[in-house]
């Protein structure tokens, strides 16, 4: 018997692409909440802090993804709390991006120069109404380039998580199973590629749009 | 006691030599990919500025492809994919492979932003005192672009490194394909792979204190970012 490429397998891999998609929203809003915290925090003027993060930052950027992965699983396992391997990855994987987004929100908040901020508290307002009118909107214009690259980035890292098993399964995991059956793998991997590319694109003209946005509002302004 | 769990550390230590090796297969999977791919990155950096339509097609979809898709694609492309044509790949030379292509994608763009980070000023100021169109470019302009793009290469080295863990995957033996065939025999899966994590730590760092030294000698502390 000759198994072939259904239109069931189609909707799979569709269905795979929206575990993907869903994957690298939610772990890219839990990444991004952490990593403001910690950058925001490394921006303080205290040593213990500032290199404390920094060495969570180090260690988290210099692991392999899939180490982290089981790491983390086999560590709850150990703990007495052994989790579900799609929430494993979840958590995971917005450790894991938390690490890259701080170093990025760092590098936002320093972009506005340190009189600018003075000009501001002298102006007579408190460090949150500075942070929040001041340093927010020039921060995020700056940084914003780099922070679509790095949930890019995540969302063609989220392809690891097959190495938990995690279910239902995402992009690379669906069309793995369709290949196990039907043995095409050129074709699949093939459909697979072209659908991780679209997603990327349709980020990045997104993106791109949305700075258009802050530009027209610049010349306006 | 804390754990509900005893940690056994000495049968790591047992299969030490086999964590080694793996180390070492990784460190020169991480080498071989990113000489290849900076020498393939260069042609495609000089492809893109060409005037031919064709030679610019192929760099940017070279490029596009290798930045828009995960690496482990990539790898079951080359493992598993170009069996269609007939080629089969060991699964050193599949990861050594896709590897490679996912590095000169990116270095790719790392020697254009370089590239271009040096104002055409600088070649015509070096052209106006006299110098000819080679020496303005090996003394002048040359120099500059190696400065620029120095960190955002060894950042890469790094990426390449984590990388090759997806060897792991198609049953390669580096060193997270050894923890995982260790931990398999063993079943102490938390304590090999902390060791494997606590290895690529060490990697990363000594090849980051290394950049940073020669980054000083050579740049004098000049090089940026």
């Amino acid at each position: 018997m000759i198994y072939t490429f259904t239109t069931n397998d189609f909707w799979f891999m569709v269905q795979g692409a929206g575990i993907t998609f869903v994957l690298t929203i939610a772990s890219g809003f839990l990444g991004t909440v952490m990593g403001f915290l910690i950058g925001w925090a490394r921006t303080a003027p205290n040593f213990l802090i500032y290199h404390l993060l920094g060495a969570y930052i180090d260690v988290i950027r210099s692991v392999p993804l899939i180490i982290q992965f089981v790491l983390f699983n086999s560590f709850m396992a150990i703990l007495g709390y052994p989790l579900n391997p799609f929430i494993s990855g979840l958590i995971t994987l917005s450790i894991y991006i938390s690490g890259y987004v701080a170093e990025v929100v760092k590098a936002g908040i320093e972009s506005t120069p340190r009189v600018t901020r003075l000009a501001a508290r002298g102006l007579g307002m408190t460090y949150f109404q500075d942070f929040y009118n001041i340093v927010l909107p020039i921060g995020v214009r700056t940084v914003f380039p780099a922070w679509t690259g790095l949930m890019l980035g995540l969302m063609k890292d989220t392809s690891l998580i097959a190495v938990l098993g995690a279910t239902p399964p995402e992009l690379l995991r669906a069309s793995q199973i369709i290949i196990n059956r039907i043995q095409e793998p050129l074709m699949i991997l093939l459909g697979a590629g072209a659908f991780y590319f679209v997603m990327c694109y349709a980020i990045t003209v997104f993106a791109k749009r949305y700075e258009q946005g802050w530009e027209q509002k610049k010349e306006i302004a | 006691m804390l754990f509900e769990y005893t940690f056994q550390w000495r049968v790591v230590w047992k299969h030490w030599p086999e964590l080694v090796q793996g180390g070492i297969l990784t460190l020169q999977i991480t080498i071989l990919s990113i000489i290849l791919g900076l020498a393939i990155a260069s042609v495609l950096a000089v492809l893109q500025d060409s005037k031919y339509q064709t030679a610019r097609g192929i760099a940017s979809t070279w490029v596009a492809l290798a930045r828009n898709t995960p690496a482990l694609l990539q790898i079951y492309m080359a493992y598993f994919g170009l069996g269609a044509f007939g080629i089969h790949l060991s699964p050193y030379a599949a990861v050594l492979g896709a590897i490679t292509f996912n590095n000169a994608g990116y270095l790719t763009e790392i020697l254009r932003g370089g590239f271009n980070s040096i104002p055409a000023s600088q070649k015509y100021a070096a052209l106006g005192l006299g110098l000819s169109k080679n020496q303005a470019y090996v003394y002048v302009v040359l120099p500059q672009v190696l400065q620029a793009v120095f960190l955002p290469i060894m950042n890469q080295v790094i990426w390449a490194m984590l990388g090759t863990s997806l060897g792991m995957v198609i049953g390669l033996q580096e060193l997270t394909g050894m923890t995982t065939f260790l931990q398999s025999q063993t079943f102490r899966p938390f304590e090999f792979y902390f060791i494997a994590a606590c290895l690529y730590l060490v990697i990363a760092k000594l090849a980051t204190v290394l950049a940073q030294l020669v980054a000083a000698y050579w740049f004098k502390g000049k090089a940026t970012r």
